[in-house]
């Protein structure tokens, strides 16, 4: 098994777990962040899920952690070249106990596969994740048929 | 015996090399005959050879002035080629059911190329049709010819 990815699989357990302090620890302190569908459309200006590890990666997490419970996820393939780039295609989801964003509790479920992509440093620590995922689907299956 | 000192790129790479010169005849020979391609925000999901042949040419023909632009991609250690890829152009035909506004549109997702014994055995592109629906100014990802 390639060692960068050892790190990673530890951040998805400490994700099932809802242990944020552990997803967090996993990540050097200036992480970069890029979830790439997260955008989100205010009056004046977009909102993006682009940022650090340390800002907007907890309050996003925390905040799925909130709306989702029973939030989970599940690897269905992980691997790394020898520079630390670690791919990883994984399922999340959960069911609906608050409101999430602009999508209201309807009691639904949600679970979407998604494309992550990190960066592992040479001590073991993530220096940048970026993912990919459908947020049709997800508010689809949430029963949220509005695009914002 | 290879007397030259010319580097080969992975599969993968060479996959998504075809692809962004728009040279997708080049991509496919890269490919298994029964290479799977999926999109599933799309609801694209079946032989590379025809459906990903049906994408390209149904994207191609609805936004004339294409372009694709890899900001970031590596191959692990199973020969899979992780790659970041921004979509953009200006439409001038319909496209999947987003009808025809002229409408400049710019899309990033995350491809998985798959391969085996330095074939391309599948690709499984990962973006959010939320984002597509807001280039252009559809509201409900239910009614998508209705747009604001």
């Amino acid at each position: 098994m390639n060692p960068s990815t050892q790190p990673v699989r530890r951040f998805f357990e400490a994700y099932k777990a809802h242990d944020l302090d552990a997803m967090v620890a996993m990540c050097d302190f200036n992480a970069d962040m890029d979830y790439v569908p997260f955008e989100v459309a205010r009056r004046q200006r977009v909102v993006r899920g682009t940022g650090k590890v340390h800002g907007i990666g907890k309050t996003i997490w925390s905040a799925l952690i909130d709306a989702f419970p029973d939030l989970s996820n599940d690897i269905t393939w992980i691997d790394a070249d020898g520079q630390g780039n670690v791919a990883v295609e994984v399922h999340i989801g959960g069911t609906q106990a608050k409101a999430f964003g602009t999508i209201p509790a309807a009691s639904q479920r949600y679970w979407v596969p998604h494309l992550f992509t990190f960066k592992v440093n040479d001590r073991g620590l993530i220096t940048g994740i970026s993912a990919f995922w459908d947020g049709a689907d997800m508010n689809r299956q949430l029963g949220y048929a509005e695009v914002d | 015996m290879n007397t030259s000192n010319q580097v080969v790129a992975p599969a993968g790479e060479a996959f998504i090399a075809g692809f962004l010169s728009h040279d997708f005849a080049s991509a496919l020979a890269l490919a298994t005959p029964d290479a799977r391609f999926e999109i599933l925000p799309l609801g694209v999901a079946g032989s590379l050879a025809i459906e990903g042949k049906s994408f390209f040419a149904d994207l191609s023909a609805a936004f004339p002035d294409l372009g694709f632009t890899l900001t970031h991609q590596f191959t692990t250690s199973d020969g899979s080629t992780c790659a970041r890829v921004r979509i953009e152009g200006t439409q001038a035909g319909d496209f999947r059911g987003l009808v025809n506004q002229e409408k400049h549109m710019d899309l990033e997702g995350g491809w998985l190329i798959r391969t085996q014994a330095g074939k391309v055995t599948s690709v499984r592109v990962f973006w959010c049709q939320n984002m597509l629906y807001r280039r252009f100014a559809v509201k409900r990802n239910d009614q998508i010819t209705i747009t604001a």
